[in-house]
């Protein structure tokens, strides 16, 4: 099961990635130019468009193109990719992790049966119209038939992205975000899904909530503090370093052992989650692009104007409630640390899948 | 169960499930600690699912074992550990490396 999820999620965060210097140029460029932003400035924010609608997808239809069948993939891919955005009216970043990949596969079957007997010196006449023809067939079918289903899902997705938001039910979104996170799918969980998500919304919204799940760095901020004030051991003097790394470095996975070797602490990061996504929603919080890696200085980069207060008091929020809770935690169950270290918490505590 | 020589170890890949954030950390801490014992290897960073053919060691959090085994190179020998910093088993792989020791899989 975690295993599958793992393929399926890496799958798609590894198209998203790659990319994502491309997602924090554009959250720049929307951040500063926008007539709300920071610097307004008509001429250089009509990049806005253009890059969240065409760019973006793009890249990932390209990227998800190249991971089936190298560069020709991702060529192919980019090129049917172009097919679904003009098609569709919303940012197509599912057609595109949807349409790159297959249409890379399909050149695949082709090229896997058609090159080796291709005879010599036509093989770049063979390379070039393969992938133009087939890009020329791939294209036209996807804008008649794939495109309106297509568009279909992602309205679908969205409005029951911004019901979830409308109804006050994200908090509880939390609960699986945060078991997720520490079965290292993280990735998968926000790259695949939520920041394609949250930049649809920020594309008409200007902000979106969805950045904010589960990149928050309180929650594993406060882990880590009740570890050093409440900790033991190897566990306690790994805190203060772990932190660094963790809430300025935007590395979470650093934090994920300190949930694993003792699994009640997850209870920690889910104080802390829900009641800083409770604040969020109450204030209308929300960041301009993705903060990836989640870092405090990530975050700080994509506060869209005027909502620094809402997103900042909801990480301390977040670090307040998690350090609370898992103080308590640790002085009602203390981690056990056997003369064996840590190999023996490993064995003793990590769930075999 | 697969084991190499530690004196013949070329290629260590270091695994995360992005290959680009925790998995770049813990290879640039590995490559400090080689350079300080000494040892000529490459040590390179990767996704889970894309590991180099060419690894003779995949190194990885417990929690990602099962995807880097299903997708490392078939004689790779796969060293599991816990923490991102300072893990006892990270310290064991430069020491077997230095000295020649058989490695197996963890």
């Amino acid at each position: 099961m975690k295993e599958s999820i793992q393929r399926v999620g890496g799958a798609m965060s590894g198209m998203v990635i790659p990319n994502i210097g491309a997602f924090i140029a554009w959250g720049l460029i929307t951040a500063l130019y926008i007539p709300t932003g920071w610097l307004p400035n008509e001429d250089l924010s009509s990049m806005v468009g253009p890059m969240i609608v065409t760019l973006l997808p793009l890249l990932l239809g390209y990227t998800g193109g190249k991971m089936v069948h190298g560069h020709r993939g991702g060529v192919i891919g980019a090129v049917v990719t172009t097919a679904i955005i003009v098609a569709t009216s919303s940012p197509q970043f599912l057609g595109a992790m949807v349409m790159g990949p297959l249409a890379a596969w399909i050149m695949k079957q082709v090229d896997d049966r058609v090159q080796d007997s291709v005879p010599e010196g036509f093989e770049m006449l063979y390379d070039n119209f393969s992938l133009g023809i087939l890009g020329w067939g791939l294209a036209v079918v996807a804008y008649n038939v794939i495109s309106p289903v297509l568009d279909a899902i992602t309205n679908a997705l969205g409005n029951g992205a911004a019901w979830l938001v409308d109804s006050g039910l994200v908090p509880l979104a939390d609960i699986p975000i945060e078991v997720a996170k520490v079965l290292f799918l993280n990735n998968a969980v926000n790259q695949g899904v939520l920041t394609p998500l949250g930049a649809a919304e920020s594309a008409e919204a200007g902000q979106s909530i969805y950045f904010l799940l589960e990149t928050n760095p309180g929650p594993g901020l406060g882990l880590l503090l009740a570890y050093w004030f409440a900790g033991t051991g190897m566990w306690k003097e790994s805190a203060p370093g772990s932190i660094i790394i963790h809430f300025f470095g935007g590395i979470h996975e650093i934090y994920f052992p300190y949930v694993l070797g003792h699994p009640i602490m997850i209870i920690a990061m889910w104080a802390g989650g829900i009641s800083a996504d409770l604040w969020f929603v109450a204030t209308g919080a929300g960041l301009v692009g993705p903060p990836s890696p989640g870092s405090i200085f990530a975050y700080i980069a994509m506060l869209p104007k005027g909502g620094a207060f809402p997103v900042l008091a909801g990480v301390a929020i977040a670090t307040a409630a998690s350090a609370v809770v898992g103080v308590i935690l640790l002085r009602a169950r203390p981690i056990k640390e056997t003369d064996a270290g840590v190999d023996a918490v490993i064995e003793s505590n990590i769930p075999t899948v | 169960m697969s084991s190499i020589n530690g004196a013949e170890v070329k290629k260590i890949c270091l695994a995360c499930e992005a290959g680009a954030g925790s998995s770049l950390m813990v290879k640039n801490g590995l490559i400090k600690k080689a350079k300080k014992a000494g040892l000529d290897v490459e040590i390179v960073h990767a996704p889970a699912t894309q590991i180099p053919a060419d690894s003779d060691i995949v190194v990885c959090h417990t929690g990602l074992a099962a995807a880097a085994k299903a997708a490392a190179p078939e004689n790779a020998v796969v060293i599991q550990f816990m923490m991102f910093m300072n893990d006892p088993a990270l310290k064991k792989l430069i020491t077997d490396l230095s000295e020649g020791n058989e490695i197996t899989s963890t």
